[in-house]
């Protein structure tokens, strides 16, 4: 009886243990190292089931390379993979084992993936390389006008209220046109008067360098932005006219206009812009090399041109569109001619005039020691302001032998005059009955004064 | 000696350039939620050496007023872009707080989150690579994600992590956000955005807690017997991790 009971007990056990095994899941695990024994931290080791290729199960390796995988036990024949960017990825078929362990050493790989772009059309930014490009036709919703109202609409991209752009925060270095760089230095030229509907896509240029030789070294941290245009502004000139006028306590009026005309190896550029209702371009606007297409040195300083002196109309800090009403009249014209294969010609000559004046009305003081007179004064003050710029440069560039020459040739001619006239007069206030007449000076020479005595009629 | 020790300089710098590749990866993010504008747009993930950083490219970086149904948000700038940093090798995960009281930007230290992915076997091609789908749920929103097994990193937009490929499509189940990846390359510049974030205050997430506690209690005491002042959370969709700052309704259940 004992010993049936005994055989009873060892085949319920042996039967019980043999179930357990049976349904035991099997683990793998192990270390990923490099050649060098250096631990392959974020491996991604992955099991697939060789009957289906399902994935089983996977694993990022941890900071010491190690990893551990679970299995179920209807899986007989699993493919282990490990794959770590740079390395070429191994691969071992392994049978169910109650557990596996596996040291796997990978060694590295030629065959990076460095570049890849996802071209999806419904995408409105895509990039190539260094070059991220965005499709406007995705920021466009009728609000725009110029080019400027719709770089503002691109993540990413700030406009200051001078014209400057940033993208994120850095100020783009240039603007060219279909790769030209025909607007120069003060891009807002195009970007406050080019028609956004004339531009099709803006491309951002990342290590952007001026000179082809460094082209691809990428030791420039400068970024440009490159205008395409739309098919429908590659015609033969295109542009666009504005122009208003307006009466209250005195005539205002502005016009502006630009002409361009972009093909392959020509490109013109016109641009002319007149009024009193003071946001036009003046002559302020040449410190900020408005004349130059070449001048590498950008810098925004006032009253840097010795041949500008110091405007003396004074706003009282108020916007210039208030009481500015002097009269502007800018006019520049540039060109880009890509002579032949390896010479390029650009060029502008720009044209600006500025008439201020400023009356700054009537002051009336007692002067005492003259009797019971008093001062009357009246200032008005004229400044006229021409400046005519023109530039050349002659850009050559040999691919083949890497030679580059960049010469420049500038002439610049200024004109300014100035007037402060003072109107004065005197009366006796007490018997009201004279006073004195004086007439126009220059303050300068105020011991000039004629003063007449006259009769009150 | 002089040939062993030349060999042994070769080896180690061959092996340190190997290892010290960065790249980079430009996601484009569209959301529908009420923090949205400032995570939309361009977004890059720059990544190497067990280290990552995710960069939010069109953060504002002046302050901002949004008008919310009669609300006035202050929109927090942050010239870093809002970003998520990723150290693996320490398993800690370094990100700024959505919401800003006392229009304070906090920095705040957390473990990497853990998303239980499920693989599915469902493949497709997105560009030239063959992506597989993947779902899991994270920040109370369900992403369904196509990762690449072509690019062997557990790296992807945000906070999301931890597939055995770069997710390349990301999107949530109630379409309020979506990633697409633009592009991806290697990049000498990657190592130079791979750093802690600094533009904030450390604080911890209790610390935290507590702050916006102190600073509702302070608000309510402006309270009048004909008016009462207080402060609340964040609506649900307010940020990416959606119903994430409860702080505040939390005390209040409590206090009741």
């Amino acid at each position: 009886m004992l010993r049936i009971g005994l055989r009873s007990l060892y085949l319920t056990i042996s039967c019980f243990v043999s179930i357990c095994v049976y349904s035991q899941d099997w683990t793998i695990s192990g270390q990923a190292t490099d050649q060098s024994g250096g631990y392959l931290e974020l491996a991604i080791v992955s099991v697939r089931d060789s009957l289906s290729n399902k994935l089983c199960d996977y694993y990022v390796c941890d900071k010491d390379g190690y990893f551990t995988l679970e299995l179920h036990d209807s899986i007989e024949i699993v493919l282990l993979e490990c794959r770590f960017i740079g390395y070429e990825p191994f691969k071992i078929f392994l049978q169910k084992k109650f557990k596996v362990d596996l040291d796997i050493v990978l060694s590295p790989t030629q065959k990076l993936i460095d570049d890849i772009v996802i071209s999806e059309s419904k995408l409105p930014v895509t990039t190539k390389g260094d070059t991220t490009i965005y499709n406007l036709n995705e920021f466009r919703d009728s609000t725009e006008n110029v080019v400027e109202d719709i770089l503002k609409k691109i993540p990413g991209f700030s406009i200051s209220e001078d014209g400057e752009i940033k993208i994120n925060n850095q100020s783009i270095e240039k603007l060219l046109i279909e790769g030209s760089d025909i607007l120069g230095r003060n891009y807002t030229l195009g970007t406050k008067s080019i028609k956004s509907e004339f531009i099709s896509e803006v491309e951002v240029l990342h290590n952007y360098t001026h000179n082809p030789l460094f082209k691809g070294m990428k030791n420039s941290r400068d970024i440009a932005l490159n205008l395409i245009l739309s098919d429908k502004a590659k015609k033969i000139i295109n542009g666009n006219v504005l122009a208003g006028t307006g009466y209250g306590d005195e005539l205002k009026y502005f016009c502006h206009f630009n002409l361009f005309s972009i093909s392959k190896n020509k490109k013109y550029f016109l641009f002319s812009d007149n009024g009193n209702t003071g946001n036009q371009y003046d002559l302020e606007s040449l410190q900020y090399n408005f004349g130059s297409i070449n001048d590498d040195k950008f810098v925004r300083i006032e009253n840097d041109y010795g041949f500008i002196n110091k405007r003396r109309i004074l706003n009282g800090n108020v916007p210039s569109v208030l009481v500015d009403n002097s009269k502007n009249l800018l006019t520049s014209f540039r060109f880009d001619f890509q002579l032949n294969q390896n010479l390029k010609a650009l060029g502008s000559i720009s044209f600006a005039k500025k008439s201020d004046e400023q009356n700054s009305g009537t002051t009336t003081q007692n002067i005492s020691g003259i009797g019971d007179l008093f001062l009357s004064t009246q200032n008005i003050f004229n400044n006229n302001e021409k400046y005519l710029t023109s530039n050349l440069n002659l850009n050559y560039f040999n691919n083949r032998t890497n030679t580059h020459f960049d010469a420049t040739i500038n002439l610049d001619i200024s004109k300014q005059t100035s007037s402060s006239n003072t109107i004065q007069s005197f009366f006796d206030q007490s018997n009201n009955l004279s006073f004195y007449d004086v007439d126009i000076f220059d303050p300068k020479g105020f011991s000039s004064l004629v003063l007449t005595k006259k009769n009150k009629q | 000696m002089l040939e062993v020790l030349f060999s042994l300089v070769i080896f180690f710098h061959a092996s340190s350039c190997i290892s010290q590749n960065y790249y980079e990866a430009v996601y484009l993010c569209e959301t529908k939620i009420q923090k949205g504008k400032m995570h939309d747009g361009v977004n890059t993930l720059y990544f190497g050496n067990n280290k990552s950083i995710y960069i939010h490219n069109d953060w504002p970086s002046k302050e901002k007023y949004q008008n919310s149904g009669g609300a006035i948000l202050v929109e927090i700038p942050d010239h870093e872009g809002f970003p998520v940093y990723m150290n693996h090798s320490k398993n800690e995960m370094t990100s700024k707080i959505d919401v800003c009281p006392g229009n304070r930007l906090f920095i705040v230290k957390e473990s990497i989150p853990t998303i239980n992915w499920t693989i599915h076997e469902e493949t497709k091609m997105i560009g030239d690579l063959k992506c597989v789908k993947a779902s899991g749920s994270f920040g109370n929103r369900e992403y369904i994600v196509w990762y690449t097994e072509s690019i062997p990193v557990p790296y992807g937009p945000y906070k999301l992590n931890g597939l055995p490929g770069l997710i390349v499509n990301a999107h949530t189940k109630d379409n309020k956000v979506k990633y697409s990846l633009i592009s991806y390359k290697k990049s000498d510049y990657a190592v130079e955005h791979i750093k802690l974030p600094s533009n904030g205050e450390q604080i911890t997430w209790d610390n935290y807690e507590k702050f916006t506690i102190n600073l509702l209690l302070k608000v309510e005491s402006l309270s009048t017997a004909t008016s009462t002042v207080t402060n609340y959370d964040p609506p649900s969709d307010y940020a990416i991790e959606k119903d994430k700052y409860k702080t505040i309704s939390a005390y209040k259940a409590s206090r009741n």
